[in-house]
């Protein structure tokens, strides 16, 4: 299906981090803050506290950042309207990391240096998550990971990294696993990435599976984009048919297992965000596709701020949206909590948080960051009256809910 | 069991082709202008990402897929010209070694300054439908877009051929292509014929493109992706031969929907390498 | 332009013989005067742009004076960071011990690839996408051969740490990392200089100039051109470990094409080809820009872009070249006078 994104999600007053700061002053003024910068992570008292976004603007994952943003910038909005945090303004202090892993630890070095950024938010995938969060753990500068699930980015002694809308591909998997069980699939296929994300869940799947399942399972590149070859070695009728280990394919994956013919009860991708998913893939959509979603879209609360958000900005709301309105809304809660802007007390304040937002379940953390008893949501799709934007006629439904999924423990 | 096996390689080989077609045209629109004026356009993919948005933009207006793609590839042409003109202009006026590394250079900031305005603009991942249904044929599962993209691109090839073997300005585009000099004295303006094969290359990837988002979905990124694709292509089949580059095109698709099915995983992605590498390695010695 | 001699003076000295310990003591000084507990940031910053001038060393030799366009130096650096670190690991040694044999590692595969390329007479374009199509085939090896390399996460990495001379003396970990950076470039510095007033600067231009009269006086290209691949790989392999201790990690997104190669051939040719000094220059104005960028936030690969394109239409003689004709034309000002005055 032809489909058209309109520039999505650039909502709210980003055009104003747009603006290309006169030059020419530039490197001594940085050099001179460098030099007598002072302690980390607090700030001088006054002025608009800062939030710090290490995003990627352009490469693979930029739809996530411009999305993410959005939300931000949306709560920051809402909040700052409401008074702000302690009697100050939130802003946000957005760059580009381009997906790159070592322009990503630059970024989050300067915003929590030179910016003292209160926390950071906004990295995507797991190499960019391992190249910022040392610093994030160094510096005690709590930052919140967009989507990266990589088990091991936590370890037992994270203090300062937090998971955010994407799971683990273990707690993903646990899913999987429970909706295999609970449905009583019996032929079960997937696409498995060559990364630490797809092998991770192969292999939580393949361990928690019983034995009576079928599951096949075929390996394909990071970069793949053809993934005919492996969809034909599948079975051409399977009850559940598996995306959510390939993340960047899940659209691509779809499409061509609908044109070879390949028949599903479900197809189960990863978290993009489900708006573009309705773009990209028009009617087809309909067609027992399911989005693995941590924010629930189907409660009053979610479209209060969904219509909130549409007459705010004109664009539909989107889970990735609610994710940077969610992370935002946690910061603010534990900067009010801990009754300053030292990193280090806001850190134990966002674990001990318990927000009942946008999500599935209340946001509560580990003491290493994942989130703890989290519920994940399946979204499917199907025709209807959207609470989207006017130009669709696709709305989302509840296919499946999990009970809340233990926290994944990280080995010591 | 045997005739099993027998459809899923009829299968693959279909698969195969109609990604090597894809290449083939990506590869030629490398080969063409390499070989007539010396630059390596390292913002191929670009052109054919944004063949791929306009048409997308164009079908929101008009609804018609046929009317959106002809219209979006001429636009996308018309923008080449522009480039040709400007950007170009300044390239040609340098010589030999300079002007080829001095294209590769330019090319490659335009693809990041284009890329960079795409990524703001359009940063989801989009795809067009055709419409044709899939059929079986004797077992043999084929893709709709199979059949659309072998049909087109096989015209499309056809008419290129003709046009290379049969028309006046065919012809002055390969003398120009194999003697420059002597073109010259013929009263061909070498100029003149390098904007027009910048401009009908840029309409080939704009097609490519168009093409290659019948099968699967792409975004800003896939634009890289693909010029190193047609560069892959267009040096395996020999830089500057036209032939070469469709053969390259056919044989690497097929290469790579094979290694993709049977050997799996990353292997299959450092094959399509390990093919251009070797191909390299064992060409004849009067390329480039 | 290499062989030109500048006339050049400072206080009555050449400048061709006192630039190099003069660079040097300006950059040996810059730690003491910026770095800082607690701007890690602009360290930071600087620790690149060292490494980043010593990848631009390196190509200068191989592409700058034997014309082979070498993009695969982030494949090169990956390859001298994984070697070290995984032969240090597997052997269960410091990886001061290895990192000579990554770095010859990295060596040999550049000798490897000049070789051949040189054997086979392929021209600039066809040994660039030689080491391109090389460069995209070992990014996916690192990323795919994760039970050697750890796969898309790859391994943490930090054992070139001084921890003693740190928690004695007390200096951050990045002060000790940009005096060993400075030490390569140094020895590179100093390796060019001989290197071009050896025979093989002789060779090297009698080849750029013309390959096949080179031959007919009897300059081995094959050797040539291999030797120079050779040693530009080797100091890429170099590097490879020191950028990895700079990150804490080694991973396949710090060695893609588009974070190492296309930065270090800006920094090249803005800083300008075959000159000692242009590497350096160029890696202190494109790393600077580059985080000036980051003010346009989404549009700054579009600025980066645009940039590239000015930069290589209208500067791509480079700056050091520039600022040597302009100094020359001042010089030159009252010889010319003085000639003027006789004829």
């Amino acid at each position: 299906m032809p489909s058209e994104m309109p520039s999505n999600g650039s909502g709210g007053n980003r055009s104003r981090r747009t603006v290309l700061k006169t030059t020419g002053v530039g490197v001594g003024a940085a050099l001179t803050a460098g030099c007598m910068g002072g302690e980390n992570g607090g700030d001088d008292g006054d002025g608009p506290i800062t939030i710090g976004g290490t995003q990627p603007y352009s490469g693979p994952f930029a739809l996530y950042a411009n999305m993410h943003t959005a939300g931000v910038e949306f709560a920051i909005d809402e909040i700052n309207d409401n008074g702000g945090v302690l009697g100050r303004e939130l802003e946000l202090e957005a760059v580009d990391t381009e997906s790159n892993p070592s322009e990503a630890n630059t970024a989050a070095t300067r915003l929590i240096e030179q910016e003292n950024a209160v926390a950071l938010v906004g990295p995507v995938s797991s190499d960019v998550v391992l190249a910022v969060a040392p610093v994030a753990e160094s510096q005690e500068v709590p930052m919140f990971i967009t989507a990266g699930g990589d088990p091991e980015e936590l370890s037992q002694d994270s203090r300062y990294t937090y998971r955010t809308v994407g799971p683990n591909a273990i707690t993903a998997a646990s899913l999987l696993t429970d909706l295999i069980e609970e449905r009583g699939y019996e032929t079960v296929a997937g696409i498995t990435a060559d990364y630490a994300w797809g092998h991770a869940m192969e292999d939580a799947i393949q361990d928690d599976i019983s034995d009576d399942v079928e599951f096949h399972s075929e390996v394909a590149a990071f970069t793949e984009s053809d993934f005919a070859p492996q969809l034909r070695n599948l079975p051409d009728e399977v009850d559940l048919l598996i995306g959510t280990s390939h993340p960047p394919g899940v659209h691509t994956i779809f499409q061509q297992a609908l044109e070879i013919g390949m028949e599903w009860d479900l197809y189960t991708t990863a978290t993009a965000p489900t708006t573009a998913s309705v773009d990209l893939l028009g009617e087809d959509i309909t067609q027992d596709y399911t989005t693995l979603t941590i924010p629930d879209m189907f409660t009053d609360q979610f479209a209060d701020v969904a219509d909130r958000f549409y007459e705010a900005t004109g664009e539909p709301f989107d889970t990735t949206i609610a994710a940077g309105y969610t992370t935002t809304q946690v910061i603010a809660e534990a900067i009010e909590a801990a009754g300053s802007t030292d990193t280090a007390d806001v850190s134990t304040e966002i674990r001990n948080i318990q927000h009942d937002g946008l999500y599935a379940s209340p946001v509560q953390y580990t003491e290493w960051g994942e989130p703890a008893d989290l519920e994940l949501v399946l979204t499917g799709y199907e025709e209807g009256d959207t609470p989207w934007s006017p130009e669709t006629d696709i709305r989302p439904v509840e296919e499946y809910r999990s009970d809340p999924i233990p926290a994944y423990e990280p080995p010591e | 069991m045997v005739a099993e096996t027998l459809t899923r390689i009829a299968e693959f080989t279909i698969d195969g082709i109609t990604q090597g077609l894809v290449l083939a045209l990506l590869g030629l629109g490398i080969t063409i202008v390499f070989g007539l004026g010396g630059v390596l356009n390292l913002s191929i993919g670009v052109f054919a990402f944004l063949g791929v948005i306009v048409a997308i933009e164009l079908l929101g207006i008009t609804g018609n897929l046929l009317v959106s793609t002809v219209l979006a590839v001429a636009i996308v042409t018309l923008f080449g010209l522009v480039v040709d003109k400007s950007l170009l202009s300044l390239v040609y006026k340098s010589e030999g070694e300079e002007r080829i590394l001095l294209g590769i250079f330019v090319t490659l900031g335009l693809a990041i300054f284009l890329d960079g305005l795409l990524f703001i603009q359009y940063p989801s991942s989009y795809s067009l439908s055709l419409g044709i249904p899939s059929t079986t044929i004797l077992g043999v599962q084929i893709r709709g877009s199979s059949i659309g993209i072998i049909l087109i691109s096989t015209v499309i090839l056809a008419v290129l051929y003709l046009f290379f073997s049969r028309t006046y300005l065919g012809g002055a585009t390969r003398t120009v292509m194999q003697d420059e000099t002597g073109a010259v004295l013929c009263g061909i303006s070498p100029r003149k014929m390098r904007t027009f094969v910048f401009a009908l290359s840029v309409a080939i990837a704009a097609i490519a493109g168009i093409l290659y988002s019948f099968t699967q979905s792409v975004y800003a990124a896939t634009g890289f992706e693909l010029t190193i694709l047609a560069l892959i292509v267009s040096i395996v089949g020999g830089v500057t031969s036209i032939v070469g580059a469709v053969v390259a095109g056919l044989a690497l698709g097929i290469i790579a929907t094979f290694t993709s099915a049977y050997v799996g995983a990353y292997v299959a992605e450092i094959a399509l390498f390990a093919v251009a590498v070797i191909a390299l390695l064992l060409q004849p010695e009067d390329i480039a | 332009m290499s062989t030109q001699q500048s006339s050049f003076e400072i206080a009555g000295l050449n400048w061709t013989q006192i630039r190099i310990p003069l660079v040097l003591v300006l950059l040996a000084a810059i730690p003491p005067l910026v770095f800082h507990e607690g701007a890690t940031y602009v360290s930071r910053l600087f620790i690149m742009a060292l490494i980043f001038a010593t990848l631009a060393m390196a190509l200068n030799i191989v592409f700058g004076h034997t014309d082979q366009l070498f993009l695969f130096m982030g494949a090169l650096t990956g390859i001298g960071a994984y070697t070290t670190a995984i032969l240090a690991e597997s052997l269960g040694i410091t990886p001061w011990a290895t990192i000579l044999l990554g770095a010859l590692f990295a060596g040999a595969i550049g000798a490897l690839v000049c070789f051949v390329s040189a054997k086979l007479r392929f021209t600039v374009i066809l040994i660039s996408i030689l080491t391109l199509a090389l460069q995209f085939a070992i990014i996916e090896f690192f990323v795919g051969a994760s039970d050697l390399t750890g796969g898309s996460t790859g391994m943490v990495f930090s054992g070139l740490a001084f921890e003693s001379i740190q928690d004695s003396v007390g200096i951050h970990e990045h002060v000790i990392l940009y005096y060993l950076v400075l030490v390569i470039l140094a020895a590179t510095f100093l390796f060019y200089e001989w290197m071009l007033r050896s025979k093989f600067g002789i060779a090297f231009d009698a080849i750029r100039q013309d390959e096949v009269a080179a031959e007919s006086v009897g300059v081995n290209v094959v050797r040539y051109k291999t030797i120079a691949g050779f040693v530009s790989a080797f100091i890429i392999g170099l590097i490879g470990p020191m950028y990895a201790q700079l990150e804490g990690l080694i991973i396949p997104g710090m060695f893609q094409f588009q974070v190492v190669d296309v930065l270090v051939l800006i920094i090249l040719i803005v800083g300008g080809m075959r000159t000692l000094l242009g590497p350096v220059v160029g890696a202190a104005i494109i790393i600077y820009i580059n985080e000036e960028l980051q003010a346009a936030g989404q549009w700054r690969m579009v600025l980066f872009g645009a940039m590239l394109i000015v930069l290589f239409l209208y500067f791509r003689q480079g700056i050091v070249p520039f600022a040597r004709d302009l100094l020359h034309e001042r010089t030159d000002i009252p010889e010319r006078f003085a000639r003027e005055e006789q004829t």
